[in-house]
């Protein structure tokens, strides 16, 4: 009961002085804000990471056709033609801890349809291809493995596709011609947008492996193979795996594996260091607003030491006082905590749809600066609070 | 009621001689005793005030308050017997601003285990007659008045003593008068009252008067107070 009552002592203490609390509730409200909007957007550009990866192939191992050692060497070299798909399938066959493997032979060629035309990516590949690259068929199906076996000339478009050629008209079972080649349109993929690597994936039409090889290409290599192991731990040492396979198979190292998570922590190393130095302004606007605390405070119990000896006097035990001081820079914490997180959310909301940050609210930009206002507080308000107890109740009562 | 044996208080800061404000004073109340504690100012009545209202500890001496010997008790201790038998009256009031009357007298109650606290603080002040005034601020009431919501404050937790510092040094002669009378009608009803005055007046209503001088307490003023106030 005691505790309740200087509870209610304590905010209408805080009401007496409207301005003072003003002051340092307002304070506290921005270093909050700037600590709440710098993990909205930690948060968002995680997440945007975690998007791409997961839109570009998740733990994916990119196997490209690169130049012989010799040729390399010489600096004049031309890309391989040794990557073959006997290579992907031994992959399938002798390497653990494998999701799947496709391998893709690509080009560009002109394709045409209704008197319009438009330069596209022909990638010629498995069924595996949509599980490695994450596609989603949209309409229709994908390639499937009679589709592969029997060389079918069919097609699976992707969105630019979709709306430039075809203006938007459904693409599903109207014939397409790649370069001279009439291939029968059997599926739409979903897509993708621009990938922070600058990559697009959307100007694609997918077509079986050997229908590209034979008919589009006239080859019988391969670009690359894509390899998805089945978790992040195994990238390093499939990698190792992947060359000392085709290492033994090519009798040389004519190829080059990209792992694009690497790729894009990289990338993402540039935003880290943006926002640690978000970071480093949102500690010290809270730094400020707990000085702020610390000096309002400090004023307050100077102002208030009569009152102080006077509350000794009627049989407030020290403790009594501390609390009550302490709670009172809680209350300001507290209330400064929640306006900053509102004005924070406000901020987030705002800067994920007036600027090109990725921003968002979660759950963390919520409870973490509300505890950190409230250890702020204990921080900040014990030593007030502990000078507010150890006053002497003559000397107190007798200044003024 | 309270019995002090040789209490002795001085101060010393650095650079200056030793200031002895209390040499060796003794002194008993009764219950149900008005006594009023003369002298000039700086003869150590506050120091004495202090010491008996258990806001200072004596620097040698015994002090028995209600027979418990209280020189040595600790602080949180101190601080329950000053809630629970003891009344403060200042001269300054000591009301808590933008705050109502009301509220004000409810303050030693937040320190005490009891409930009704509202009720208990309003009883008080229809003690002092203030009934109509319990949701002013000290703003809005006069000097008379604030004194008698300090008194209402020091009565709301019926304490045995009620020690008031000069509580009429800061009103006029007619406000003072009143609560002279009210002091009277409290012990009349059985407080034991102590308070510190300039005003033989004043004193002379008490039934009892001490004189302090130099830090020696005397029965009974050798000459009429006067020319002192």
């Amino acid at each position: 009961m005691t505790w309740f009552r200087i509870l209610r002592l304590a905010v209408r203490a805080l009401l007496r002085a409207r301005l003072r609390t003003l002051l340092s509730v307002s304070g506290m409200a921005v270093g909050i804000t700037a600590v709440a909007v710098l993990l909205g957007l930690g948060a968002g550009a995680r997440q945007a990471l975690q998007d791409t990866i997961e839109k570009m192939g998740r733990n994916l191992l990119t196997v490209n056709a690169w130049m012989s050692e010799t040729n390399a060497l010489r600096g004049t070299g031309r890309y391989v033609n040794t990557l073959v798909t006997a290579d992907s399938e031994a992959v399938a066959r002798q390497l653990p801890g494998i999701e799947a493997v496709s391998p893709v032979i690509s080009g560009t060629r002109n394709l045409r349809w209704g008197g319009r035309t438009m330069n596209a990516t022909v990638n010629g590949t498995t069924p595996e291809y949509r599980i490695t690259k994450n596609h989603v068929v949209k309409g229709g199906r994908f390639i499937d493995e009679e589709d592969v076996c029997g060389g079918r000339r069919v097609a699976v478009v992707g969105d630019q596709i979709v709306r430039e050629l075809f203006m938007g008209e459904r693409p599903i079972g109207e014939t397409l011609l790649v370069g001279r080649i009439p291939f029968t349109i059997i599926g739409v993929l979903e897509g993708k947008g621009t990938n922070p690597l600058g990559g697009n994936e959307d100007d694609q039409i997918v077509v079986p492996v050997t229908t590209a090889q034979r008919r589009v290409y006239n080859v019988d290599y391969l670009t690359r193979i894509f390899v998805q192991v089945a978790s992040k731990d195994l990238l390093k040492s499939t990698t190792e795996a992947l060359t000392d396979l085709l290492r033994n198979r090519h009798q040389t190292v004519d190829f080059k594996i990209v792992d694009q998570t690497a790729l894009l922590a990289v990338q993402s190393e540039n935003g880290a260091s943006f926002r640690r130095m978000i970071g480093g302004l949102a500690g010290l606007a809270l730094g400020l607003g707990g000085v702020g605390l610390l000096s309002v405070s400090l004023l307050s119990v100077r102002e208030r030491r009569t009152e102080i000896g006077l509350q000794l006097a009627l049989g407030a035990r020290s403790r009594h006082i501390m609390v009550q001081y302490l709670v009172e820079s809680l209350l300001v914490a507290l209330i400064g905590g929640v306006l900053g997180l509102v004005m924070g959310a406000c901020g987030i909301v705002m800067a994920s749809s007036w600027t090109q940050w990725p921003a968002r609210l979660s759950w963390d930009a919520v409870w973490q600066p509300f505890v950190l206002s409230l250890v702020i507080a204990l921080a900040f308000g014990a030593y007030p609070a502990w000078r507010a107890a150890r006053l002497d109740p003559i000397v107190a009562l007798r200044s003024k | 009621m309270i019995e002090c044996r040789g209490i002795c208080k001085s101060y010393e800061r650095p650079g200056e001689p030793r200031l002895d404000v209390l040499k060796s004073v003794d002194l008993n109340i009764e219950p149900g005793e008005f006594t009023a504690v003369v002298g000039p100012s700086g003869s150590g009545k506050s120091t004495l005030m202090n010491i008996l209202g258990l806001l200072d500890r004596p620097d040698s001496g015994n002090y028995l308050l209600g027979g418990e010997p209280v020189s040595n008790l600790p602080h949180a201790r101190l601080a329950s017997l000053r809630n629970k038998k003891i009344g403060f009256v200042f001269q300054q009031f000591h009301l808590l601003p933008r705050t109502t009357a009301l509220e004000n007298v409810e303050l030693p109650l937040v320190y005490a285990d009891t409930d009704n606290i509202s009720d208990r603080a309003a009883q008080a002040l229809c003690r002092v007659g203030l009934q109509d005034r319990m949701t002013h601020t000290p703003a809005e009431l006069s000097g008379g008045q604030q004194q008698r919501v300090a008194i209402a404050r020091a009565l709301v937790n019926d304490p045995e003593i009620i020690l008031a510092d000069e509580p009429t040094g800061n009103l006029d002669r007619e406000s003072g008068a009143g609560i002279m009378a009210l002091f009277q009608e409290l012990n009349e009803s059985g407080r034991t009252i102590i308070f510190i005055t300039h005003d033989a007046a004043l004193a002379a209503r008490a039934g009892r008067v001490l004189t302090m001088n130099e830090g020696i307490l005397a029965e009974e003023p050798a000459q009429p107070v006067g020319g002192v106030a």
